[in-house]
């Protein structure tokens, strides 16, 4: 009985997992491209999940719809958040770094409050996009959301890997990052590089959002917690690099996963934050960190 | 310009005029400070008048805990402003405060004074837990990883519900007593006035003081501060600590005013609140914190503590305060009121680089000097970084008082080598001896002390401060740190001060700065006059030896003239002085011998009054780099 909640909390974990995994490449994408570490991701994984139930549910669009919009809001969000915060900072402050932390956390807090007043401060559940029914693999009874969760999850990472490894936008990527100036004279127009990455991170966080919604229900205030989980997983899993993301990803995941399902569910949290402070101590750099973002040399200020 | 150049140089005319702007600049100091005090002591008497016209528990309650805020706001104030640390954990402090000092009090019946103690040292206990990880990492990852453990707090209260109360809250504080008189609502809203003035005084003592010092070099130079012998590391602890007090005072104090604690009013809420109002004032400022925490309070009192407005508010009002006033607004006015204020203590025009003397040609000074036995020596030193061996082991040895000019081509490796010198790299081999110590793998703020001083490339000062004030910077290291006496500004601290002043003041005079500059901010002089500054902030230390890495880079032949006059008068001095320069002409002009620096080793040695080797002298010829365009590497 207890290994089959053990089984239970590793899926329920997995499937955290790829959300957070998700999170934390959005985080990567927008730092490497522009130096902004963004405050306000959190508040797009939020809107995500409140869009999957007013598209889905309240406006009744097919699933696959839902989260085509849930992909071009969450890009368009994060668009706002670089002409909000970020892009009237550029060259009027000693430390970028720090006015933009400063300026997301804003932007961040400010958004929520409004989805708060216009959503309302309660949670409401969404209905799961597949059967609910369990599938019994042996005697483990299996939610297919979850399932879902896991499979759409991976299928994003590997995705976006290989588009940031392989192909050419990857490359405009690491040069913008590696020497802005450079990339300009190379015919980069590096604004329109950033901009992108804060429109695939919204994207990514925005489907975040999306696939976590019938577990965790659309609510103002719940995601924003998912960032701080998507953070843990960068912290130990080490910045700047996607099989950190996906190593931390899991370890946060099936933490999060397991702790609820064999321990009083109140103590995940605080084990997570020892865990995490334990790393940032002992190994700052986490386990597969490396001191540029995507193989590049240039340490930006972490 | 004009009629300051036609001063005779250095005489006694000079340095009365240095004498009178130290006492005027003293003067506006003190008359800033009394204009601040009297301000204060307007908002304590307004705010100790509120019991009479306004009564009753409640309305007690909410001022208490609104001075609770503010003083909790003067905490963070110390890590975020002055030190430049972005710790978002107070709320945990706060928390800590209030549940040490609530169960203390409902659970051992201790009495108010000792149970507001005991939540003191629960607020600081968990404040060292809470910002540890800074000691390890900066910026984001700092404020990411404290605001974590805001999230975390109101788990630990379930947890521990048994003496926490959990979700229902800490009931059974008792009314706060002292010296067996019950403390009603408005004396204990007193008390908590008092008390904000008491931390705020000792907050402008301590900034004020050689500590002040210390948290801005943190904040603006970073690690770079070990060179003028700081342990940052060290100085941040201690301010986490120091920011951790006002926090966990402010959350006893709202324990007794509440009579009850909850983990759900130490949130994220409260962390934003700090946070706005910190930045919205003016991090950095005493008064920011204030200015700032006041119209964020009347907001909330306006709609209330729990209305979502507030969260609305306080967002869009860290968001604009970080675009439109990055600042805050205590900047702003001090800016405004100095423009309506005609300024009749500084010209406008005035001359950024200091005065040079005329006698540029000193005979006295070029005269050869004797020099003593070698002081530094390195030998088969190296260092790969990656695959570029960066240092291929160099030999080379300096002796007592001579002026050494460290040149060779780009990427030589001369950055590099001043790097091992005063311990900011650590070679993969060889050995650094200095004095008859082998002091390889000493750290940098320990050779700092022994005497080994150095300048960077780009000048690390402290802008907001003033020449002088940046020169003190120098000597901080070397005194005793103690708290104590800094905060409450005893007879020690305040003769520690007069010593830095007036050891800086002779270095201020040596170095023949313009006098108007004095109580000049350094960020609005230009880069000739910050160097020369630097180079004065590691003098001021009376090292044995300075290091100092392109000090003539981006200057223009004016100012590299002084500063090869003002580099000679310290070797007259006896400072053994090793230049890392690309400018032959200035070299040639200034050292008394060259080092060759090529593919990370000592290629040639010389002296520059006997006939150069015939490699140097192909060196020297060749050399490219112009004397006025030359770029910064």
């Amino acid at each position: 009985m207890s290994a089959t909640i053990i089984i239970l909390g590793l899926i329920t974990g997995l499937a955290l997992a790829s959300i957070y995994v998700l999170i934390a490449i959005s985080f990567t994408l927008v730092l490497a491209a522009s130096g902004v570490f963004n405050f306000a991701q959190g508040t797009i994984v939020m809107i995500g999940t409140i869009l999957a139930l007013v598209l889905g549910v309240q406006f009744g669009w097919p699933v696959l719809a839902v989260a085509a919009g849930v992909v071009l809001l969450g890009a368009i969000a994060g668009v706002l958040t670089h002409l909000i915060a970020v892009w009237p900072v550029i060259g009027r402050t000693k430390s970028f770094a720090h006015s933009t932390m400063l300026s997301t956390i804003g932007l961040g807090i400010a958004a929520n409050a409004i989805a708060a007043l216009l959503f309302g401060a309660d949670s409401q559940p969404v209905p799961p996009y597949v059967s609910d029914s369990p599938l019994l693999i042996g005697s483990i009874p299996l939610r297919p959301t979850y399932l879902l969760v896991i499979v759409v999850g991976i299928f994003l990472t590997m995705t976006i890997e290989i588009v940031i490894r392989k192909t050419v936008v990857g490359s405009v990527f690491r040069i913008t990052l590696e020497d802005p100036e450079g990339a300009q004279l190379l015919g980069i127009d590096t604004r329109i590089v950033i901009l992108l990455a804060f429109a695939i991170a919204g994207g990514l966080s925005g489907v975040a959002g999306f696939l976590v919604a019938p577990i965790i229900s659309a609510s103002a205030f719940t995601a924003q917690e998912l960032a701080i989980y998507g953070f843990a997983a960068m912290a130990i899993g080490g910045f700047g690099s996607f099989a950190g993301a996906l190593v931390g990803g899991a370890i946060v995941g099936i933490l999060t996963g397991v702790l609820p399902a064999i321990a009083n569910p109140q103590v995940t949290l605080p084990v997570l934050w020892i865990v995490v402070v334990a790393f940032l101590v002992v190994k700052p750099s986490g386990l597969y960190g490396t001191a540029g973002l995507f193989g590049s040399t240039n340490l930006r200020e972490v | 310009m004009h009629d300051l150049a036609r001063k005779p140089p250095v005489t006694a005319l000079d340095n009365d005029a240095v004498s009178r702007e130290f006492s005027a600049w003293i003067a506006r100091k003190a008359r800033l400070r009394h204009i601040n005090v009297a301000i204060a002591i307007l908002i304590l008497i307004g705010l100790g008048l509120i019991p009479l016209i306004s009564q009753g528990t409640y309305a007690y309650a909410r001022y208490g805990v609104a001075l609770a805020y503010v003083m909790a706001a003067v905490g963070l104030n110390l890590a975020i402003g002055f030190t430049g640390e972005l710790v978002l954990g107070h709320a945990v402090v706060m928390a800590a405060g209030a549940y040490a000092a609530g169960m203390l009090s409902a659970h051992a019946g201790v009495s108010f004074p000792f149970a507001v103690l005991g939540g003191i040292a629960g607020g600081l206990a968990a404040g060292a837990a809470v910002m540890l990880p800074g000691l390890r990492v900066r910026g984001w990852y700092l404020a990411l990883i404290t605001m974590f453990a805001v999230l975390v707090l109101p788990r630990v209260v379930v947890l521990t519900e048994h003496w926490t109360g959990g979700e229902f809250g800490l009931t059974g504080i008792q009314p706060p007593s002292f010296l067996g008189y019950l403390l009603s609502d408005w004396v204990l809203y007193e008390v908590t006035l008092l008390l904000l003035a008491l931390v705020g005084l000792l907050v402008a003592n301590l900034v004020r003081s050689g500590w002040g010092y210390r948290l801005r070099a943190v904040r603006d130079i970073g690690t770079a501060s070990a060179a003028i012998g700081l342990r940052p590391n060290r100085i941040r602890f201690t301010v986490y600590l120091l920011a951790a007090g006002p926090a966990a005072l402010a959350g006893a104090l709202q324990a007794f005013t509440d009579a009850f604690v909850n983990a759900d009013s130490f949130g994220i809420s409260l962390t934003l609140l700090l946070l706005t109002g910190v930045m919205l004032g003016g991090a950095g400022t005493l008064w920011g914190p204030i200015v700032g925490m006041a119209p964020l309070i009347a907001l909330s009192f306006w709609v209330g503590p729990f209305s979502v407005y507030n969260a609305v508010a306080l967002g869009a009002g860290l968001l604009i305060s970080a675009i439109v006033v990055p600042d805050g607004f205590v900047p702003l006015i001090r800016r405004w009121v100095s423009r309506r204020t005609p300024s009749s203590a500084v010209a406008d025009s005035m001359p950024v680089a200091p005065v040079g003397d005329s006698g540029s040609g000193n005979p006295s000074i070029r005269t050869r000097r004797e020099f003593g036995p070698e002081i530094l020596k390195a030998r088969g030193v190296m260092k790969t970084f990656g695959g570029v061996r960066a240092l291929q082991g160099i030999d080379m040895s300096i002796r007592q008082g001579e002026l050494v000019g460290l040149i060779g081509p780009n990427g030589s490796g001369k950055s590099t080598f001043l790097n091992v010198l005063s311990g900011f790299i650590a070679p993969d081999a060889g050995d650094i001896r200095y004095r008859d110590a082998d002091v390889t793998g000493w750290r940098v703020d320990e050779l700092a002390l022994a005497g080994i001083g150095r300048t960077f490339q780009v000048p690390q000062l402290i802008d907001e401060l003033t020449s002088l004030e940046n020169i003190e910077i120098g000597l901080v290291g070397h005194e005793n740190s103690d708290l104590i006496s800094a905060v409450l500004r005893l007879p020690r601290d305040i003769a520690r001060e007069r010593r830095r002043r007036t050891a800086a003041l002779e270095i201020f005079r040596a170095m023949r700065f313009a006098p108007e500059t004095l109580g000049r901010p350094i960020a609005e002089l230009s880069l000739g006059f910050k160097r020369i500054v630097e180079i004065g902030r590691a003098a001021v230390s009376k090292p044995t030896i300075l290091l100092l890495d392109e000090p003539a880079a981006g200057l223009n032949e004016k100012e590299r003239q002084d500063l090869g006059d003002r580099l000679q008068e310290l070797a007259a001095q006896g400072i053994t002085i090793l230049v890392v320069e690309h400018n032959v002409p200035f070299v040639l002009r200034i050292c008394d011998s060259l080092m060759l620096l090529e593919n990370g080793q000592v290629t040639c040695r010389a002296d520059l009054d006997e006939a150069l080797p015939e490699r140097l002298e192909t060196y020297l010829r060749h050399d490219p780099t112009p004397t006025t365009q030359k770029v910064e590497s």
